[in-house]
């Protein structure tokens, strides 16, 4: 077997073992988005609709928004084979970023598989159901083919990473001409290319034409005078570039990083600085610079879910650096490797633990009570948590239909023009709303809330008897039943 | 100098919140709990943070 092949499978067993050991168990719980995807998957599989009726859709309702369908539509095979759960839910994203591994050691050489394989931020977005995972794969698919010369699956691949996350819309059509630049004299090939392109685009376009689905970022972009406007964008747009930010400082938003790991290893900051010193490939360059648009155009200060196809390229440039010092000191360059990979193992405990309140573990004590209590009134305060209704019906695997049936056929007709969002809900023997004390004390009822929604005070006051306390896995009680005295 | 440096370095070992290392360590399998949380590990963490906090292009 030639060397190539042997360490192309090395770094794809390795990148593989860090994104599936304990799948389901690490993040603790399942976050909202993760139960959306997973539940319309299961409800595609039973219905051919997602959870709100809708057929086949192109893109899905996602509570106050629209997100993209494609993770969904293949996570029902997994879903389909080992049932509803959070292994199956996240299996796709593992198995995708497993693949970047692989795709990003043949495009770019073994070494680029090795840094993807054990970089902080593609580990952490394959060890969660992320449709940005998906659509970052099926981008650099569809660029190695294109350096491989498949020019029509190439554009196919790029084609299918728009309908799987909203960043991927506005890079591909870029990428792709880039690619058909490059291309022009062969007219022919120029012309098949955005044919195809086109029309598998257009559904996806007609649907994203409509106001409603770009309700979200229309409530992410900032405005402002024209020059709060453009400082903005260049502080945003420099946020994505900064050191700090890429070596040493996790994301900002605790939902989408390890406690105390950044995008990359501290000490890569040395092998990106010599790969980008030592090679200028234009494509790479250019993929950096489009992609952070995304994300810089949003409020949010540091958003790595937005930039991930940027992180691809950094990626590479550290890969070059990391192989020219590794053929100088291999001994202290694989020495800082299984270093990292410590320091990831230490990382994934504190997450697991630090952060399985924010994964929402205690949700899943919750769906477990409430499937061992159908004839009893529940009612649940949702003052923190708005989408609660998704992770009971993912949890306790409830018929499709059930949620579907919350709908009118009128407002099924007008599907793509619906960005409210109401979390309030009464379904089955369950109220999902805040807390109405006057009339809910003083019928017979489970209360369950955190301690913000239910205080001492109020325990006393109604003198209601306290049934359970659910805590996230570091042992902090988050949220507590109580029974009314009726 | 040397010995300045070095008493720092003591001096900035201590400056840690111990009861957080702690509670941390209960996460971890127990003989991997001492090698993982210390206070050399939390220390290199915060210097870390503290030296690539002077190189941000977006702090104007």
């Amino acid at each position: 077997m030639p060397s190539k092949i042997k360490k192309l499978i090395a770094v794809f067993l390795l990148g593989l073992l860090l994104r599936v050991w304990n799948l389901s168990g690490n993040p603790a719980g399942v976050y909202v988005d993760e139960a959306h995807l997973g539940y319309t998957a299961y409800s595609l599989l039973h219905t051919g609709k997602d959870s709100y009726g809708k057929s086949w859709p192109v893109m899905t309702k996602l509570f106050g928004s629209y997100s993209a369908a494609l993770y969904s539509y293949m996570t029902v095979l997994p879903v389909g084979l080992l049932g509803l759960n959070i292994f199956t839910t996240r299996l796709l994203s593992a198995v995708s970023g497993s693949l970047l591994v692989l795709v990003a050691g043949i495009g770019f050489g073994p070494f680029a598989g090795l840094v993807v394989a054990v970089s902080p931020v593609f580990v952490f977005f394959s060890r969660a159901a992320f449709e940005a995972n998906l659509a970052l794969t099926l981008l650099i698919i569809g660029w190695v083919l294109f350096s491989r010369s498949r020019l029509n699956l190439s554009v196919l691949f790029l084609s299918l990473s728009a309908y799987a996350y909203h960043a991927e819309k506005l890079l591909t059509p870029v990428i792709l001409a880039f690619f058909l630049w490059h291309h022009r004299p062969a007219r022919k090939f120029v012309l098949q290319a955005c044919l195809i392109f086109i029309l598998t685009q257009l559904p996806l376009w007609i649907v994203s034409f409509k106001p409603a689905v770009n309700q979200r970022f229309s409530e992410l972009a900032f405005t402002g005078s024209p020059r709060v406007v453009v400082l903005t964008f260049v502080r945003n747009y420099l946020g994505y570039l900064s050191p700090d930010n890429l070596f040493s400082r996790p994301d900002p938003d605790i939902q989408r990083s390890f406690p105390e790991i950044s995008v990359f290893y501290w000490w890569m900051i040395i092998p990106a600085i010599m790969g980008l010193a030592s090679k200028k490939p234009k494509l790479i360059f250019l993929t950096i610079f489009l992609s952070i648009i995304p994300g810089a155009i949003t409020k949010d200060y540091f958003s790595t879910i937005r930039v991930l196809p940027a992180f691809m390229g950094m990626a590479v440039f550290i890969s070059y650096g990391l192989k020219s010092l590794f053929i100088r000191w291999p001994v202290p360059v694989v020495i800082i490797i299984i270093f990292s990979l410590l320091g990831l193992y230490s990382n994934l405990i504190l997450l697991k633990f630090e952060r399985s309140s924010v994964w929402g573990y205690q949700y899943r004590q919750l769906a477990e009570f409430v499937g061992s209590h159908p004839n009893e009134n529940l009612i649940i305060d949702n003052s923190r948590q708005k989408p609660l209704l998704i992770l009971l019906a993912f949890y306790n695997r409830w018929p499709p239909s059930l949620l579907q049936s919350r709908y009118s056929a009128s407002w099924l007709a007008d599907y793509y023009s619906h960005p409210e969002f109401s979390s309030d809900v009464d379904i089955k023997n369950i109220s999902i709303r805040p807390i109405d004390w006057k009339n809910d004390a003083t019928r017979s009822a489970f209360l369950i809330g955190d301690k913000l929604a239910i205080s001492p005070d109020q325990i006393s006051e109604h003198h209601l008897r306290s049934v359970a306390w659910f805590a996230d896995l570091a042992g902090d009680p988050r949220l507590q039943i109580l029974q009314t005295g009726y | 100098m040397k010995y300045l440096l070095s008493l720092l370095l003591i001096w900035e070992l201590t400056l840690l919140d111990l009861h957080r290392i702690n509670t941390r360590r209960n996460y971890y399998p127990p003989p991997l709990a001492r090698f993982f949380q210390n206070k050399l590990s939390a220390r290199f963490t915060l210097m870390r943070q503290t030296i690539f906090s002077y190189i941000r292009p977006d702090a104007f």
